[in-house]
């Protein structure tokens, strides 16, 4: 059976700088040149291809995969990557510049939860345009009707306009009639962070449905855990070009490897501390690499100017933003005097435990009313955890599963 | 499942980065009639939602605009309307003009307005700007009993109209078809050079209000100096606007070469708007 996806040596480009004032002459020399040149495209006079090429973003270039029926394929990648682009060609919101992609049937793309709702129209009319909008016809939204009302969960609602809905009604109706269409290939970007966790959890139990239909499905997100129990397989992109296409498993192994360049920047808002340095661990480097739980002493070096009191706070946050933990002695209402003078502040961490991956540290001096007087970037610091993957999410939890048969019923089962 | 059976309908899809030439898919559009209703229907409850009259509006402002017409030309410019009262001419020519006016600013604005949606899934656009055809034509139904009541006050309490040659109907459809030609084809020109240069956009009121004064709305052809007539003949609109009062008023003047070369333009404006807007609508969502 031939792939239902097939995209051979996609490349979508995009030109950089807005179509703005004297575009109008350029793309009128431009179009008279071009027929001087007819025939020959390739040797446009000499300055014209370097202020192309410098104007010109490739958001993609040579992306090829195949896709077989009933795969879930996630896409992972920084931001920046490619993802949302090959997600936009695939569902042909935009056209490619190179390359091309063959579908064998019929695709649904869920970019965004409600697309084509109207605020004015009710429930029940958003679900009929919405999903039409997203490719079904009258008949198949008749058909659904009642188990996305269901599924919504937004019962005696359905006749009033959307716009008296909660948020959270909103994003529910929306998500059921994506959640119902009917087509062969899916394309979701995202779509899964929307409502509550249980709805969250119905969500992606619906995907574990719609695959075992044998629905083809891409699907990006952030969520490397919902990625991992749903996708068979991965596609990693780094700067429009495909870096691994295999397991999931790998996949989002050689992405976490994925480092940022680190960048010291340091912004002093008020003259009265000076900051010298920030240590992590006495290490020199911005980047430390750890293995397994850690401690780290962050040391910070300061210069006090005038006596006052003085906060201060740390952070450290995952690379796709996820705000893991933040500390300063403002917050516990640990306020100190420092006269003026050389100070040094040791900040201890007792055992970090970290999922691998990268994280970026932040530091700062705050006032005696917890403003910052003095703060790092994001990137003052970067922690590199590289380690087996014993836990998901950011960080692991001591604990102990005490699974002990109760009674003698669990006994006579093991026999 | 149906999707199951689908499947095996639906053919390959071949996505290229040379398909700016295609056309029009009359397949895809046909697929997607219940979009396109869905549309208008969306169109007409957002329209007038939340308003204490309702859809008595599209009564209101026809209304309204003929009385400022009679007020202003009639009465103070003193501009002829011929033999029939400046009211019914006024609301007659009100007819495929704002149908026009209404098609061609819709289609016109079609891709600025629709950003949101065609950034976030595909169809077919031109779904979009028929839509706004289709509900356009309903409003010009209502102007037309509008109409029609009001020739039957005159006819039956003033004896001013009579009832006009029913041959003359026939050329009613033929005028309404060339309006939503001329007003999609324009629109969707204006639209492929606005999604390019923003710039233009503002142009696009100032041509409206321009086109109003060199189509005979408010004015008898007949009362045109001759040396000024080329530039009506030249309009594609005229040919709508004394077709209505023909056909409606019996007064106006149609002749076949009109027609031949009203067609000819017309379908030469769709073509070139069809074709810019194709080759438009690709990467349109690029540029925003």
């Amino acid at each position: 059976m031939r792939p239902i996806i097939e995209v051979t040596c996609l490349g979508k480009r995009y030109r950089l700088g807005a179509f703005g004032a004297g575009s109008f002459r350029e793309e009128f020399a431009g179009f008279f040149r071009r027929l001087r040149n007819r025939g020959n495209e390739e040797s446009l006079p000499g300055s014209e291809p370097m202020a192309r090429e410098k104007r010109d973003l490739w958001a993609l270039r040579g992306v090829s995969f195949e896709v077989r029926r009933g795969e879930i394929v996630g896409i992972v990648g920084l931001n920046g990557a490619g993802k949302s682009t090959l997600l936009k060609l695939l569902s042909r919101i935009t056209q490619p510049t190179e390359g091309e992609i063959v579908l064998r049937g019929r695709l649904a793309s869920l970019l965004e939860v409600g697309t084509g709702f109207h605020p004015e129209l009710s429930g029940r009319e958003n679900v009929y345009l919405s999903g039409a909008i997203l490719g079904m016809t009258r008949k198949e939204v008749e058909q659904k009707f009642d188990q996305i009302v269901e599924f919504s969960e937004i019962g005696r609602f359905v006749d009033t306009p959307v716009k008296r809905y909660s948020s959270g009604m909103y994003v529910r109706l929306a998500f059921s009639v994506a959640a119902h269409l009917e087509a062969d290939i899916m394309i979701i970007d995202e779509v899964l962070a929307v409502g509550d966790y249980a709805f969250q959890a119905k969500c992606i139990e619906r995907l574990h449905a719609l695959t075992r239909v044998g629905k083809t499905i891409l699907l990006v997100s952030h969520n490397l855990y919902t990625m991992q129990t749903l996708c068979s397989r991965g596609i990693l992109l780094r700067a429009g070009q495909v870096q691994v296409d295999g397991s999931m498993q790998r996949v989002i192994a050689e992405f976490r490897k994925g480092s940022l360049g680190t960048r010291k920047t340091k912004r002093d808002l008020h003259g009265s501390v000076l900051v010298e340095n920030v240590a992590v661990n006495d290490e020199c480097e911005a980047r430390i690499e750890i293995v397994k739980e850690v401690e780290l002493v962050v040391r910070c070096d300061f210069v006090v100017k005038r006596k006052e009191v003085l906060h201060f706070g740390f952070s450290i946050k995952s690379v796709d933003g996820v705000y893991v933990s933040g500390l300063s002695t403002f917050v516990e209402n640990r306020p100190r005097m420092y006269e003026v003078g050389r100070h040094r502040l040791t900040l201890r961490l007792q055992n970090v435990n970290l999922c691998s991956g990268s994280y970026k540290l932040a530091f700062a001096v705050m006032n005696g009313n917890g403003i910052a007087v003095h703060f790092s970037d994001d990137e003052f610091g970067e922690l590199a955890v590289v380690r087996p993957f014993e836990f998901d999410g950011c960080v692991g939890i001591r604990h102990s599963w005490d699974r002990n048969p109760v009674g003698a019923v669990a006994n006579h089962q093991m026999e | 499942m149906t999707g199951e059976t689908d499947s095996t309908v639906v053919g390959e899809i071949r996505i290229r980065a040379e398909d700016k030439w295609v056309i029009l898919d009359a397949g895809a559009l046909w697929a997607h009639r219940d979009l396109l209703l869905l549309l208008v229907r969306r169109d007409w409850i957002t329209r007038y939602s939340q308003t204490v009259l309702g859809p008595i509006w599209f009564l209101i402002q026809p209304l309204l605009t003929t009385l400022v017409f009679v007020l202003i030309f009639a009465k103070v410019a003193k501009i002829s309307t011929g033999e029939k009262p400046p009211m019914l001419f006024y609301l007659c020519g009100m007819i495929p003009w704002n149908y026009f006016a209404q098609t061609f600013s819709s289609s016109s604005s079609v891709l600025t307005a629709n950003v949101a949606l065609f950034g976030k899934v595909y169809f077919p656009r031109l779904v979009v700007p028929l839509a706004g055809v289709v509900s356009n034509a309903l409003m010009m139904l209502i102007q037309f009993c509008l109409f029609v009541v009001v020739w039957l006050v005159y006819y039956f309490l003033e004896g001013a109209v009579s009832v006009p040659p029913l041959g003359g109907l026939f050329l009613l459809p033929l005028a309404v078809l060339q309006v939503a030609a001329l007003a999609l084809g324009a629109g969707l020109l204006m639209a492929a050079i606005t999604a390019r240069y923003r710039d233009l956009s503002h142009l696009s009121a100032f041509l409206v209000n321009l086109w109003f004064y060199v189509t005979p709305v408010i004015f008898p052809i007949s009362s045109v100096p001759s040396h000024l007539k080329w530039a009506l003949m030249l309009n594609p609109l005229t040919f709508a606007l004394e077709a209505f009062r023909y056909s409606l008023l019996g007064v106006g003047v149609v002749d076949l070469p009109m027609i031949v070369t009203t067609t000819c333009a017309t379908a030469l404006i769709l073509f070139l708007g069809m074709v810019a807007f194709q080759r438009v609508q690709g990467s349109f969502v690029d540029t925003v």
